[in-house]
């Protein structure tokens, strides 16, 4: 109860501690921006473009800030002006900053090209969205087309060989983009909340999840608990099927066919649970603003408890399959090692920086949803290989058993919704961020808001930075190792598809 | 001259036959998993499947070269020296173990030189390499054919399986025979039985073509894996000796489809192999030291009886 009545009347430690960074940025950056606004919980610091450099350079190398991890890039447009954003955040003091600069519409290429010069100085990175010379994509020695690798079908690759060892290897991913910022434009919210799931088909309730997050956010809505215990229970029977699934594209690259059929035959006894909650399995169209759409009953919990001792048999069989098998530990010990200082750097979240000994969860380290309710372990890896990265995936499917089992322990009484009128739903106009621990890592919906509409979104998968890691994992390595390492990152083509660029 | 005709015949015949009932196996194999799955039957693999997929691929692009061609002889030439049965032989030599094996290594060249045609960077290194593995897999299956050749003082196949009569070799060389089994299943492993070979399965199929020439080197794999499987059954398995009241050709055909299904079912429980870290892990590391050892007492216990009478 007090719990209760503290969190009504005191803001949280993050957003006081968010506060004081904004004072502190505006502070330090004060003749260089425009402004420092709080958008969600990241920081927004509108920048003109000759002060960008100043800016990164203070961000980067100032002792207080250390913002040292570069996220992402992405441009939009809004009421004919070009705007581009560069998401970065400190691992260190834990907080992330969005700057945001416009660039003119007549030459927008060349500012766009010049600004992320100066992102490549201070973070390597920024590199992937630099402009290719001709020469460099032009004669490759082998090309490796978008489709060819089971499941990636979103990205060229172009290798540069020595023999059988790759000397470098260059990612495309312009061949897959199918969705820019301006197609959410003016679009109904209604619309757009059922379209989220598209942005991530390999576990389709996060985006919905985060959209709706942000919505919540600009309006300051409290759920009630029942529905953010049905959120949590949908979030975690979604890891655990992307979970599934990533082993099961590992077995399939590993010809271990059986544990292949057995996996797959577990994903579909999760997605069947799916299914009986929300009516579908892939795109679930669940989540609504305020809560979701529809209650659970009795039934359904009972029948998730009884599930629940039988899908953890059977994958612990899947996992002694896997990881006793001296052939599997073999080709996957030692490739693609990721640095836990790389991947920071790089911007990697989720399960693949944790398999590099980062110990970094949003359930665990921002108050997402109710998870501070539950008690549950965050898996960390050593070396940061590719079997840490799948011994991972089976302790985050155990432990989301775990929390389940939990969440259907306590599940509460009480509405399942919060009753809106979306048709005369109106917003006070601004920008929101908001980030969820999605399966991948951490995913970013940046949103500019009008009255009744929203005015441009960026969406900042998780996947687009392993896979820009990928670039420079992939050196030293065998060709023959190009598609275990590839999966291992678990990238999800859906977000990589439709983030801003 | 007729009777070479007519055997060539019969063992063109049985070779077919066993051809169709393998690859039946086989597809019926992949396509009750993928029912269990949960998949709708629509590629159950019937009796007529093997026939549909043959037409299937003779109907795509078809790229024959020299190669191609030279497979194709070589993998019915290496039956010339193998007796099928006691009388089932094309040519009878004493040295037939030795033809046979030439035979089967100029097959497996001949497959890296059909590799190495590709413009293809990838596919060519790629193949090139799993070719290499494959041919560093044959050592200790040698080894362990001359510990064989060793224990029965013959080269000659047909009097390697007179000479089980007594007892089969399995028992008097266990782990010989366990190291030839082991080495045929990783040989397999790289040829590929029933899904996608690693040797013709090419990423860029438009350069390679679809047709004639994948359904060769289909054919010279399953050539590879019914020779490797009949030599097993003759060196360790007592070939053709009849069992109490069985005959020796049922016995050699029960043998024969009990290993392919062993070897299909140790295939899907096992991961791939064609990494040069597992090849060393498994072949450098294991296999060839046992079957060297192996070889090494055996020639020793026969020095040691034979030439200074100690045992």
């Amino acid at each position: 109860m007090f719990d209760d009545i503290y969190s009504k009347i005191y803001p949280s430690a993050k957003s006081v501690f968010m506060e004081e960074t904004e004072r502190n940025l505006g502070f330090i950056l004060k003749d260089k921006v425009i402004g420092v606004f709080k958008a969600g919980l990241d920081l927004l610091v509108e920048v003109s473009s000759d002060n960008f450099h100043d800016v990164v350079k203070e961000l980067k190398e100032n002792p207080e800030l250390k913002v040292n991890s570069f996220q992402s890039v992405a441009t939009y447009k809004r009421d004919n002006k070009i705007f581009m954003i560069a998401d970065l955040s400190s691992t260190v003091n834990g907080f992330s900053v969005l700057l945001r600069t416009k660039i003119s519409s007549k030459e927008a290429e060349k500012d766009y090209f010049k600004i992320i010069d100066i992102l490549k100085k201070f973070y390597k990175a920024a590199g992937f969205y630099q402009r290719r010379a001709r020469e460099d994509v032009s004669n490759p020695d082998i090309r490796i087309p978008p489709g060819i690798l089971d499941g990636l079908d979103c990205f060229e690759l172009d290798i540069y060989a020595d023999g059988d060892v790759i000397k470098e290897a260059n990612i495309n991913i312009d061949v897959s983009r199918v969705v820019d910022g301006g197609y959410y434009k003016d679009m109904e919210i209604y619309n757009l909340i059922s379209y989220a799931s598209r942005f991530d088909w390999k576990a389709g309730i996060f985006p919905e999840v985060c959209l709706c997050g942000a919505f919540e956010g600009l309006l300051q809505l409290k759920l009630t608990d029942r529905a953010r215990y049905i959120r949590m229970l949908l979030c975690e029977l979604s890891r655990i099927s992307n979970h599934i699934y990533f082993i099961s594209n590992i077995c399939n690259i590993l010809q271990l066919d059986i544990a292949f059929n057995l996996s797959l035959l577990e994903r579909e006894r999760v997605l069947r649970i799916m299914e009986t909650i929300t009516g579908s399995r892939i795109n679930p169209n669940f989540i609504r603003i305020g809560g979701v759409k529809e209650d659970i009953n009795i039934e359904i919990l009972v029948s998730i408890r009884k599930a629940l001792p039988v899908l953890f048999k059977n994958i612990r069989v899947i996992e002694k399959m896997v990881t006793s098998d001296f052939t599997v530990i073999e080709r996957l010990k030692d490739t693609g090692v990721i640095s836990k200082e790389l991947a920071l750097e790089y911007g990697v979240s989720g399960p693949n920086l944790r398999a590099s000994g980062a110990r970094y969860d949003l359930r665990r380290d921002r108050d997402f949803i109710s998870y501070k309710d539950l008690s549950f372990k965050i898996p960390v890896g050593r070396k940061g290989d590719c079997l840490d990265r799948v011994s991972i995936r089976f302790s985050e499917i155990f432990q989301s058993l775990k929390l389940i089992n939990q969440m259907i322990g306590k599940f509460p009484e009480g509405e399942h919704i919060k009753k809106i009128n979306m048709l005369h739903l109106e917003f006070q106009p601004g920008m929101i961020s908001y980030s969820i621990e999605c399966p991948h890592g951490i995913f970013k919906i940046y949103m500019e808001v009008g009255r009744k509409r929203v005015r441009s979104m960026i969406v900042m998968g998780p996947s687009l930075n392993s896979l820009i890691l990928s670039g420079q994992i992939l050196k030293g390595n065998n060709l023959e190792d190009i598609d275990i390492i590839l999966m291992s990152l678990d990238i999800s083509p859906g977000e990589i598809m439709s983030t801003g660029k | 001259m007729l009777v070479i005709l007519k055997k060539i015949f019969y063992i063109v015949i049985i070779l077919a036959i066993n051809l169709y009932i393998c690859e039946y196996i086989g597809n019926k194999f992949a396509a009750r998993m993928e029912i269990r799955r949960g998949y709708r039957v629509t590629r159950v693999a019937s009796a007529g499947f093997p026939m549909i997929r043959f037409i299937k691929f003779l109907s795509m692009d078809n790229r024959v070269n020299i190669w191609t061609f030279f497979i194709f002889i070589i993998s019915f030439l290496m039956w010339s020296a193998v007796p099928i049965t006691g009388s089932l032989v094309m040519v009878e030599e004493d040295y037939s173990l030795l033809i046979s094996f030439t035979f089967y290594i100029a097959l497996v060249i001949m497959m890296l030189l059909n590799s190495s045609r590709s413009s293809h960077n990838e596919i060519f290194s790629e193949n090139c390499k799993k070719l290499l593995i494959q041919l560093s897999f044959i050592i200790p299956l040698l080894l362990s054919s001359i510990s064989v050749v060793l224990v029965n003082k013959t080269l000659s196949l047909k009097e390697m399986v007179n000479s089980q009569y007594e007892c089969w070799n399995i028992i008097l060389q266990p782990v010989g025979g366990l190291t030839f089994f082991v080495s045929m299943f990783f040989q397999l492993k790289i040829l590929g039985i029933n899904r996608k070979s690693y040797l013709s399965a090419a990423i860029d199929t438009g350069k390679e073509g679809k047709g004639l020439g994948r359904v060769i080197d289909k054919i010279a794999i399953y050539m590879i894996i019914f020779f490797l499987i009949v030599i097993l059954n003759i060196m360790y398995l007592g070939g053709w000796q009849s069992f109490y009241i069985v005959r020796g050709e049922i016995m050699l055909a029960l043998k024969f489809y009990f290993i392919f299904i062993m070897l299909l079912l140790l295939d899907k429980i096992t991961g791939r192999v064609d990494s040069y870290k597992l090849m060393v892990r498994i072949n450098w590391k294991f296999l060839i030291p046992v079957s060297l050892v192996n070889f090494i007492i055996t020639l020793g216990f026969f020095v040691a009886r034979d030439i200074y009478n100690l045992i």
